[in-house]
């Protein structure tokens, strides 16, 4: 029985799988410009922490306000280097990334806020538990700080259900190339065998997003990564320096029999990607087509399709590293 | 050396004063970002890229040191010399799957390949063209070596130190000027990369500016059994990289890989340096290096910027003013992604 489970959630995991690997042509969804945009679909009645947040309504999406629970407040603040291997980010009470900066000087995340977290879906029920700092599905208990050094912070998280307990330990690699590590474990704590698709989400802007007023840079994904950058030479105008983030998976999952599939890619949307459908809707519904961004908004994730005995932890491991 | 390089260092105004004034006036030069041509030139640039990697690829040695692929070289250009090679001299390897990362320096201090993860080979595809460039701005002298061909004006290279994970190379050119010492570190484990520090010391006499340059014509996995050579390239002021997209709007048969060569850190001293970028160009050739960014190292022209499904290839350029005797040392790492 448990067998034949396996079997068909690794078929469906496959046809989700060849869904991924469909190759469609980049578009331009609309921009999005009010507030009710980016309330999650699924969650209409959340309510922003911010009780000043009605002037929010007419800024743009990385200015406007937070939803329930999600937080883009730095929290835990990580430090090194200078010049060129000056690396500077922050970590939110909830595990996501409120800034990145580096080389110094270059904040490739935290232009009005940074747009950075992480999903669950469980394949199974197709439901979605996500925090992408702008909103989050609210389907999540509160964190628990594990762990604090002046080099790493451990965070975990509940679902409200039950069924999963994620735990995030971010840490500062500091030196010539430094990077921010990720390590995402994944428990399967329902008590059957799960299959789950994880993604991290990055909304990648260029170091003048906010200060120039273009948000705009390139983007695109591969079977490792995916990552935003102004180019060297870029055929078109900017008021950013060509620099890049990339979002760069660490080697395979563990334990092996827990990987069923893994990509990067990008898309042309500021939002973070559905949980259950990263590859075709982000979290406002809007349709995505995922591919090469050239001079337009867009961000990046890295996807994971995890299958889970009883009880059992799949870990994977990213990294942030500029270039 | 063909004869149209040959011309156009003869052209070369032996009589300019080092300052850095006018060094930062060429990097500013340098800098401006070219834009992009129309569809009919880069047409002509696909074309032109086609026959020009037909060429290449007919007649390119394999990087086998058992290979005699290279003994039938008839219609090989004029500019290839019999000193640069694609031969594997010092091999390494790390990890596994994933973390997998395999690469080989050759006898001249390039790299023969760079497979990661296993079974990804981004350099080798009958034969790597990969390796570095010198230009002394006072006197337009180049020196470059990228596997394919080199300037025939280096003296034997000198292997000083060979390990486990590191070898080290030293190369001086015939009319000692400078010596080049680099230091090829495998870096193993869960992001594996090949790290190559690069010594460059002014031996002339005099203080001088240079261009000192690394580069690297990045091909997909497939490229060899498949013919197609063609993928994605472009660049930021750290790096230079090339790779197969997840979401390809091309047709590929390639896996969606790639491999960047990433500056780590700056130059050092730091008043050595006066500027350093990463760019990215149609050719598969190492770029000229007193003309990087106009020229290859056969003098076709160049189109630097984003190249999607084009035959291509990544360097990082350092500007360089150097005492006599000073010594500036930069790093890079070449990582798949």
């Amino acid at each position: 029985m448990k067998n034949t489970f396996r079997t068909l959630s690794l078929l469906s995991l496959g046809s989700f799988a060849l869904l991924f690997a469909a190759s469609t042509p980049a578009q331009d969804p609309a921009r999005v410009t009010s507030v009710d945009q980016i309330i999650n679909r699924n969650h209409p009645q959340k309510v922003s922490s911010d009780p000043s947040s009605d002037a929010n309504k007419t800024l743009s999406p990385h200015e406007q306000t937070l939803m329930a629970d999600a937080t883009e407040t730095c929290s835990y603040k990580f430090t090194s280097g200078s010049g060129a291997t000056y690396m500077n980010y922050c970590v939110t009470v909830n595990g996501n990334f409120a800034n990145f900066q580096s080389p110094a000087g270059v904040e490739m995340l935290d232009q009005h806020h940074a747009w950075e977290g992480y999903g669950v879906c469980d394949v199974g029920t197709n439901v979605e538990y996500w925090d992408y700092g702008y909103a989050s599905s609210g389907n999540w208990k509160a964190p628990v700080k594990v762990k604090e050094t002046p080099t790493e912070v451990e965070i975990e998280r509940s679902t409200s259900d039950g069924l999963y307990l994620l735990t995030q330990t971010i840490t500062e690699l500091p030196g010539a190339s430094p990077e921010a590590r990720i390590v995402m474990v994944l428990k399967n704590t329902s008590g059957t065998e799960k299959t789950a698709i994880l993604s991290r989400f990055a909304g990648f802007l260029p170091d003048k997003g906010a200060s120039g007023s273009n948000l705009n840079e390139n983007y695109d994904g591969s079977e490792d990564s995916a990552w935003g950058y102004i180019p060297a030479n870029a055929t078109y105008t900017t008021p950013s320096t060509p620099y890049g983030l990339m979002l760069n998976s660490i080697g395979a999952p563990a334990p092996a029999s827990t990987f069923a599939f893994s990509l990067g890619f990008a898309y042309g949307s500021q939002y973070g990607p559905d949980p259950c459908l990263p590859t075709t809707q982000d979290t406002q519904g809007t349709h995505l087509f995922p591919g090469i961004v050239i001079n337009n908004y867009g961000a990046g994730a890295y996807t994971y399709g995890l299958i889970l005995n009883k009880n059992q932890t799949s870990t994977v491991t990213l990294r942030y590293l500029p270039f | 050396m063909n004869e149209k390089e040959s011309a156009r260092r003869k052209n070369v105004k032996n009589s300019r004063v080092v300052s850095l004034l006018s060094l930062a006036a060429l990097a500013l030069v340098l800098a401006v970002p070219a834009r992009a041509q129309n569809d009919a030139a880069q047409n002509d640039a696909a074309q032109k890229m086609d026959q020009y990697l037909n060429r290449l690829r007919s007649q390119k040695p394999a990087s086998d040191p058992s290979s005699n692929a290279d003994q039938s070289q008839s219609g090989r250009p004029k500019g290839a010399k019999s000193d640069a090679t694609t031969a594997c001299s010092y091999p390494f390897t790390s990890g596994s799957g994933a973390t997998y990362m395999n690469y080989c320096v050759t006898a001249n201090g390039t790299l023969a390949n760079f497979e990661s993860p296993a079974g990804v080979e981004m350099l080798d595809q009958m034969g790597a063209i990969e390796g570095y460039g010198v230009c002394v701005l006072q006197t337009g002298g180049m020196y470059y070596d990228d596997n394919f061909a080199d300037s025939g004006n280096w003296l034997a290279p000198v292997t000083l130190t060979q390990n486990d994970t590191e070898v080290k190379i030293e190369r001086t050119p015939i009319d000692g000027s400078f010596v080049l010492t680099q230091t090829i570190t495998k870096v193993s484990g869960g992001t594996p990369a090949a790290k190559i520090q690069m010594t460059l010391k002014n031996t002339s006499g005099v203080s001088r500016g240079y261009y000192l340059i690394r580069s690297a014509e990045f091909v997909p996995d497939q490229a060899a059994t498949s013919g197609i050579y063609k993928e994605t390239f472009d660049a930021s002021n750290d790096s230079a990289w090339g790779y197969i997209p997840y979401f390809a709007t091309y047709s590929t048969t390639s896996t969606p890989y790639g491999l960047m060569l990433n500056d780590v850190g700056a130059p050092t001293p730091a008043s050595t340096s006066i500027v350093y970028y990463g760019y990215d160009y149609n050719s598969p050739l190492g770029p000229n290096p007193c003309q990087p960014l106009a020229f290859d190292i056969f003098g076709d022209k160049l189109t630097v910027g984003t190249l999607v499904n084009g035959v291509g290839s990544g360097a990082v350029l350092y500007a360089l003013i150097l005492n006599n005797e000073q010594a500036a040392t930069v790093t890079l790492r070449y990582f798949g992604f």
